[in-house]
């Protein structure tokens, strides 16, 4: 029987992309909107004219998380759980941004650049979302109400106590909000620059380093996070992915001393862009790509260990 | 066959020759303007720190900037960097052709040129865009006045080995002499201290560029960047300690806090966000001729003063883009006069004018 493709992880990398780009550039704003630190700004100032902005972006990072939770719920009633709860909520937010949008706009308070200018729908994308969010929040919500009945089938176990999966659902979820920004900075790069800058091919580890976030969750999701998967070929894949991921770091961080030495300037050149949380809230160069170095490279040798380590008991006995 | 071959292998010599590095000459930083020819007095306005973002409301900041031109109906318009943070093509584009479109209240196209602020890179698109697009604006290097010509700037940035992009020379001219210089320098983004980013200063390379360029040619001249000197601190010290004479200095430093540079004391140091190293640019400029030491970057410094001989001014920031002080953005302008004279002091030939959103405007500090 020809296997039926799946789809819903497509859509899932789609969106996140999408949650990516806007996120990289809500950041932006939002750093403009407090005023960066690192010029005295007066904070907050832009907020009583663009908090719907706000809105629709924790909007767009909630429905990711939910969309994630529907494509791969532990268990039937889960799936029915998150689309009856999450339904209402995001419904919920989503009229909730429907209805500000429209009294500011009809009360005069939305001028038309005050939302996001970048937006091909200008002014309109924030209601859009709202009503798009309220729509599909209540069609969640009356689907499972309807057609979804109880079903006990368990789809993948749940691993650790409940402060353990707390902890790991939490720094997961942060991990990905991070790696979302890193992510639409890396897609943004991409679709704005090309490579005739000054200082590009000093640029490419940067690159490669960003990079690392989106790689590590997509490793994460198609090898380490999968269940039907035979024992054997999982630990091959996790040791190629780990292998994979650990030259990239070891190519990037010889390459990177290479343009230090050769162009010392580079990263102030032209790396402010890529770095605005750095540059401009903490003052610290590249603290981001110096965490996915950290966090991939010590997941990708813990994951070489564990593939290394069973083959040595085996030996001994 | 042979006869076919030759003229081939010819082309590909020529070509091979042409892909050689040509050497860039003080020539290739210089763009003139003959308006010296037809006005005895040109006046230049400053504008600083735009900060232009994507939560910018265009329309509003171009009306404003108008107002500002037409309250001021300059000849020249030089912004002092950071016209945008945070923002996007259609940010940058947006400024531009503002700045290229403006004329003065005789019909005359007004000439245009932007130094680099240390935020003009930080945003979303191409490191080199804000460059490349100022260039398609500068593409006529001796602009006749009153002539219109495709683009207006007087930017220059030829690909030479000098730190920083925006290191250009205005050259005004009567026709035949040149009369007054204006030099555009960038003071660069940022370098690293320890683990930090502070301000970047103007490099040694640069300051020899200067140096030749004004040895070049010796007249009265203004020079224009973004992140001020250390003697800007000196200035002010010097004026709160009374050792400046009254009527050569003014203005405010209200800034609370500052960064790296001459300010080793934790207490009552001045609010100025300064380079991360004193150099010898202020004493080559002095030594060559130049009048007029302009920069931007702090959004609430207004303080000027006649220092060693060289008025040492801050812009005025235009417009409310990231903070601001409602009491002080505008624009700062001075007129230079053919003669060569040019008086430093707030309103005799250097001004503030100060507008706000409701267009109330004062010059000089008092109502108009």
């Amino acid at each position: 029987m020809k296997k039926k493709f799946n789809y819903l992880p497509l859509i899932e990398a789609i969106f996140y992309v999408f949650v990516a780009i806007c996120f990289y550039r809500f950041l932006w704003m939002f750093l403009i909107d407090i005023g960066s630190k690192h010029d005295g700004g007066a904070p907050f100032y832009l907020f009583p004219t663009i908090y719907p902005r706000y809105l629709l972006m924790a909007l767009h990072i909630y429905a990711l998380f939910v969309l994630h939770h529907l494509i791969r719920p532990y268990s039937a009633e889960g799936r029915r759980k998150t689309c009856l709860i999450n339904g209402i909520i995001l419904g919920a937010l989503g009229l909730l941004l429907l209805i500000v949008c429209i009294v500011k706009i009809a009360t005069g308070n939305a001028p038309i650049d005050s939302f996001w200018n970048i937006s091909l729908m200008v002014v309109f994308d924030c209601p859009v979302w709202g009503a798009l969010y309220a729509f599909f929040g209540a069609l969640m919500f009356f689907y499972a109400k309807k057609y979804m009945v109880k079903d006990e089938t368990i789809y993948r176990e749940k691993k650790g106590n409940i402060v353990l999966r707390f902890f790991r659902a939490f720094g997961a979820g942060a991990y990905t909000v991070f790696s979302l920004f890193y992510s639409g900075d890396f897609v943004s790069s991409i679709l704005t620059f090309d490579h005739s800058f000054a200082h590009f091919w000093s640029m490419v580890p940067i690159y490669l380093i960003i990079m690392l976030f989106p790689a590590s969750l997509i490793f994460y999701e198609l090898v380490y996070n999968k269940e039907n998967f035979d024992y054997v070929a999982k630990k091959r894949w996790q040791l190629l992915s780990s292998t994979i991921l650990l030259g990239v770091i070891l190519v990037s961080i010889v390459w990177l001393l290479i343009a230090k030495a050769v162009d010392p300037d580079f990263l102030t050149e032209s790396g402010t862009a890529l770095f605005p949380i750095e540059h401009m809230l903490f003052g610290i160069p590249a603290v981001g790509p110096i965490i996915a170095l950290l966090f991939v490279g010590v997941a990708s040798c813990l994951s070489i260990v564990n593939f290394i380590k069973p083959e040595k008991k085996e030996e001994a006995e | 066959m042979k006869k076919k071959i030759l003229p081939i292998l010819g082309l590909m010599a020529l070509s091979l020759a042409a892909c050689g590095e040509r050497e860039v000459t003080l020539k290739d930083y210089e763009k003139t303007l003959d308006i010296f020819a037809y006005k005895d007095t040109v006046r230049i306005m400053q504008i600083a720190d735009l900060h232009w973002s994507m939560n910018t409301d265009y329309q509003a900041e171009k009306r404003y900037i108008t107002k500002l031109v037409a309250e001021v109906d300059p000849d020249i318009i030089i912004s002092t960097g950071d016209n945008v943070l945070g923002g996007d093509v259609t940010t940058y584009r947006e400024v531009f052709s503002l700045l290229d479109g403006l004329k003065n209240s005789s019909g005359k196209p007004i000439y245009w040129a932007s130094v680099w602020g240390n935020h003009d890179r930080s945003g979303i698109y191409n490191p080199d865009f804000p460059n490349d697009l100022q260039l398609n604006y500068a593409k006529t290097k001796d602009f006749k006045y009153g002539e219109e010509t495709k683009g207006h700037s007087f930017y220059s940035s030829p690909e030479d080995k000098v730190f920083g992009r925006s290191n250009f020379v205005f050259s005004l001219t009567d026709g035949s002499n040149t009369i007054w210089r204006l030099y555009g320098v960038d003071s660069n983004t940022d370098t690293y201290s320890g683990n930090r980013y502070v301000y970047d200063h103007i490099h040694k390379d640069q300051i020899e560029w200067f140096e030749k360029e004004a040895k070049d040619v010796v007249v009265p001249s203004l020079t224009y960047f973004h992140i001020p000197l250390w003697e800007t601190v000196d200035a002010y010290r010097a004026a709160q300690a009374g050792e400046l004479p009254e009527g050569t200095y003014g203005g405010e430093i209200r800034e609370s806090d500052f960064t790296a540079g001459p300010l080793d004391e934790k207490d009552g140091q001045p609010g100025v966000y300064i380079a991360d190293e004193k150099t010898n640019f202020f004493d080559v400029c002095k030594e060559n001729g130049v009048k007029g030491i302009f920069n931007g970057h702090d959004h609430i410094n207004d303080f000027h003063a006649i220092y060693k001989d060289v008025l040492l001014a801050y812009g005025i920031k235009s417009g409310n883009g990231l903070y601001s002080d409602n009491d002080m953005i505008g624009a700062a302008y001075m007129e230079i006069h053919k003669d060569g004279s040019f008086d430093g002091r707030l309103g005799h030939d250097f001004h503030h004018c100060l507008m706000t959103y409701d267009g109330v405007v004062t010059i000089d500090g008092g109502n108009k």
